[in-house]
């Protein structure tokens, strides 16, 4: 039990390191560690959790050899000075190098519960003064021990001889100065689901030669150690009590069945170095000091603990699940996209997550036959990351490709249960093509080979088609440019013809202006009719319409507007001259009259439409609009 | 009668085009005959007459190209490919075929990333020949002319807005393809880029024989022409690097 006593040993030095009586002096190793630099003046360790009644050591150390000359102690209150100071100095050779180093220590104590600062120790080296860091100090209340003074200790020392305590082991009731704790972080978990377990040796007493009487089986487990490889320095307060506390084992269990499993105990056999009440026995250190202590061999069992393992849910489980629990993640890479031909290239698909990693079976990948595929290359590692522990598995397929192509490589998949989130998760790796060309021997490419690449070379001939001829284009030729710039002569052209019509189409009083003497022979023609016919009241009725309504059409005004008072003035207004108008008053008042009453020459009709056939012409000569 | 004349001039022309082009496809007829016996040598020689008779089709480029794979000319074949894209440039064979024939150049050259706005402006302009580009230019002025007399003559005021605006987006777009069938009509009239058509090449780094050689660069391989004199030109190698070769070792697109 190698591994054991290594353990013992290493427990053994940390918990002496709060008891005073033990004055085991590491110097020249923390010396060693200073040589070879510049010169370095510290005081170790940094910050000190003590306890009252047990003294406390600190040291000054500095990587020269002469540090009595000119050291210069802090002041040590509150505490007192209960041991020391020791001077150590070592010389190293190395390599025909020398390096020195040398170190004081202190052995403290304090009644006093509280935190307190140490100041800086004060060195003078080779004339230069060299001033240390200080030291924290946090005292809490500790049990009382009664020898622990200087003067009882001397005594002791001169007593001389060592006795040994009862050598054999006597198995104690969990005491309340030790015992050991079995500690999980979770009682209900999943199946596969990682638990932690840890045992902790409290203890208010040095412990040493610590030995595992009974490992647990951890049955019904898959387990991995994962203990802390330097179990870190810890005191714990209990009740008021500060126990130096130390892991033995921190086990990751992954349950396998279902049901209540049971955490098995841990115990071990020790012995532990209990102070004397009357300082009856002592013991000689290597170093020539002798305590106060009984020793004795005990042995300490821990409880065991039960935990509830719940199947996983069937809701939701994938077909293809294969009882990963945990989470994790599915990548694939190739060393490189393309190749040639015989030239292998690794394809790696890995499996990486927190979780039992360990019974993973492979996967079952189906390449294509022209690439030659090599037993996978399997490698796993798990490793703790705090209490969890992790792991990466890789499987690394060889590649030989036997022919040029593109080939698209299987995808790899993996289900998982994570207990975290209580659900089933899938996980896989992206599509990966590999291109490869062909080899460097290079025979010709053939079309078959190139069949391959994606959807292969078309080698057909096109059969028809028209030719052209060589830098032909309709762009920037005479039909282009002409088809092009048509428009813009059509346009203004159709502009202005539009603008004078429509102008033309706005203007009414011209048109009808334009048309009075249209109008005014139509309505002319009318009477005409009439005359044929001999109607000689609708007759003179449509001359005198015909009339007004030319005039009427000429000047813009409406018909029921004009009478024979007022046209005289307009006509005069409007240029026509004194004969026409007298003569235009005279016909209009013969033919009102001779629609109503006789008149003379009243038969004449067809002297009265030539007078007004005339009469119209010599006014469309002279009115003036 | 002057018009008389050319009219006459111009169906003569077309005429002895159209008897040129009946006695080339017999030509190509042949040469396709000869390529589906894998004659492929008699083939590519019967489609190089026919276009060194000036005529052209960006289907009897790609035979061409086919033919000069077959045979391995690797340079030629991806010369002819290119010339085919320029016709066609979204011709997925042609791309295809000319991806294939790269893949046989035992030097590799990538090209260097194009900005995404000058990809998708080619991309664009490509979409259409440059005689597509400019009927369509052609189509839209006379569109924004009928719509501008329908806005002239519309009664209504509503129908006239609409007409208004019309009228302008039509001739907004008219000039949109002015300008992409120039830039169009440019790539297929004017070419910057040549083929390597000699095997291992030495670039240098001036325009004379006793420059230092700066890279070397093997058939097939496709450069950017940047400046030129009566014996040399400088190029541009797609991934960016420059140097200068004689005229006669490289054949434009």
């Amino acid at each position: 039990m190698n591994a054991q006593q290594v353990l013992g040993e290493s427990l053994r030095m940390h918990l002496q390191c709060g008891q005073f009586r033990m004055m085991m002096v590491l110097l020249f190793l923390m010396a060693g560690s200073l040589s070879l630099s510049a010169q370095k003046f510290t005081a170790s360790p940094k910050s000190i959790d003590a306890s009252t009644g047990n003294p406390f050591k600190i040291t000054y150390s500095l990587n020269a050899s002469d540090l009595q000359n000119g050291f210069k102690p802090p002041e040590f209150k509150p505490f007192r000075i209960v041991g020391g100071p020791e001077t150590q100095t070592s010389v190293q050779i190395i390599n025909g190098a020398t390096s020195a180093s040398s170190s004081v220590s202190y052995y403290l104590s304090s009644d006093k519960t509280g935190t307190f600062t140490i100041p800086g120790a004060i060195a003078n080296v080779k004339g230069k003064r060299m001033r240390s860091n200080s030291i924290k100090v946090k005292v809490v209340k500790g049990k009382a021990q009664p020898n622990t003074s200087r003067s009882n200790r001397q005594n002791n020392n001169r007593q001389g001889q060592q006795q040994q305590g009862s050598n054999a082991a006597t198995s104690l009731a969990p005491s309340d100065n030790y015992f050991i704790e079995l500690k999980i972080n979770e009682d209900t978990v999943y199946t596969g689901q990682q638990v932690t377990a840890t045992y902790v040796l409290y203890s208010t007493y040095s412990v040493e030669n610590l030995s595992v009487l009974e490992m647990p089986h951890f049955s019904g487990f898959w387990s991995e150690d994962n203990s802390p490889s330097r179990p870190p320095a810890n005191r714990e307060q209990r009740n008021g009590v500060v126990f130096n506390t130390h892991i033995l084992k921190r086990m990751a269990l992954f349950p396998q069945g279902t049901g209540e499993l049971e955490i098995e105990p841990l115990e071990i056999e020790a012995t532990i170095l209990k102070p004397m009440q009357n300082g009856g026995g002592g013991r000689r250190s290597i170093f020539g000091r002798f305590f106060n202590q009984q020793r004795q061999r005990v042995r300490i069992k821990s409880d065991s603990k039960k935990i509830k393992v719940r199947d996983l849910p069937t809701e939701g489980k994938p077909a293809n699940f294969s009882g990963l629990v945990g989470q994790y993640r599915l990548t694939a890479s190739l060393d490189s996209l393309k190749t040639s031909e015989g030239d292998p290239v690794s394809y790696k698909i890995a499996i990486s997550g927190t979780g039992n990693l360990k019974g993973t079976a492979e996967f079952d990948l189906s390449f294509d036959p022209k690439l030659e595929v090599f037993d996978p290359k399997v490698e796993v590692e798990s490793y703790a990351q705090g209490e969890q522990i992790r792991g990466n598995k890789s499987f690394e397929y060889i590649l030989l490709p036997k022919e040029a192509g593109v080939y698209s490589l299987p995808k790899a998949e993996i289900s998982y249960f994570d207990p975290k989130r209580q659900r089933y998760f899938n996980s896989s790796t992206r599509d990966m093509r590999l291109v490869v060309r062909k080899g460097d021997g290079s025979q010709p490419f053939t079309v078959d080979a190139a069949d391959e690449i994606a959807g292969g070379f078309k080698e057909n001939v096109i059969g028809k088609f028209r030719l052209y001829e060589k830098g032909r284009h309709f762009y920037g030729s005479m039909p282009f440019i002409a088809l092009l710039s048509l428009p813009f002569f059509i346009f203004p052209f159709y502009l202005v013809r539009h603008r004078k019509n429509e102008t033309e189409r706005l203007d009414v009083v011209g048109r009808k202006r334009r048309a009075a003497l249209n109008v005014a022979q139509k309505r002319l023609d009318e009477a005409k009719g009439l005359m044929d016919k001999n109607d000689r009241k609708a007759f003179y009725n449509d001359v005198v319409r015909s009339l007004y309504g030319y005039i009427t059409d000429k000047v813009n005004m409406p018909l029921g507007s004009l009478s024979k008072d007022n046209v005289a003035d307009l006509l005069r207004e409007k240029g026509v001259q004194e004969p026409t108008i007298n003569k235009f008053v005279e016909t209009v008042k013969y033919c009102e009259m001779a629609v109503y009453a006789p008149v003379p020459d009243a038969d004449n009709l067809k002297g009265t439409y030539d007078d007004t056939l005339s009469l119209i012409a010599d006014m469309e000569d002279q009115l003036q609009v | 009668m002057k018009l008389h004349f050319r009219c006459f001039l111009l169906s003569l022309l077309f005429c002895l085009s159209a008897i040129a082009q009946d006695s080339q496809l017999e030509q190509v007829y042949q040469a396709n005959e000869h390529y589906i016996n894998k004659e492929y040598e008699e083939a590519a020689q019967q489609y190089e007459q026919v276009l060194q008779a000036g005529l052209e089709a960006k289907e009897l480029y790609f035979n061409l190209g086919n033919a000069y794979f077959q045979l391995n000319e690797i340079g030629k074949s991806i010369l002819n490919y290119e010339r085919a894209l320029r016709l066609a440039p979204k011709d997925q064979d042609i791309q295809l075929n000319l991806s294939l024939a790269k893949r046989q150049i035992n030097q590799r050259v990538d090209d260097y990333p194009l900005p995404f706005y000058i990809t998708a402006f080619r991309s664009l302009v490509n979409t259409l020949s440059s005689g597509a580009w400019a009927l369509f230019a052609v189509l839209c002025i006379w569109a924004a002319l009928a719509l501008a007399i329908l806005y002239l003559r519309s009664p209504e005021v509503k129908t006239q807005k609409r007409f208004f605006s019309l009228a302008w987006l039509t001739l907004a777009l008219c000039l949109l393809f002015v300008f992409l069938g120039y830039n169009k009509y440019y790539w297929e009239s004017n070419s910057d880029y040549a083929i390597l058509a000699k095997s291992n090449i030495k670039a240098t780094n001036g325009p004379s024989e006793a420059s230092k050689e700066v890279f070397s660069l093997s058939e097939g391989i496709k450069v950017r022409i940047v400046e030129r004199n009566a014996q040399w030109c400088k190029v541009i190698i797609p991934d960016g690097r420059e140097g200068w070769l004689q005229q006669n070792q490289l054949v434009v697109i």
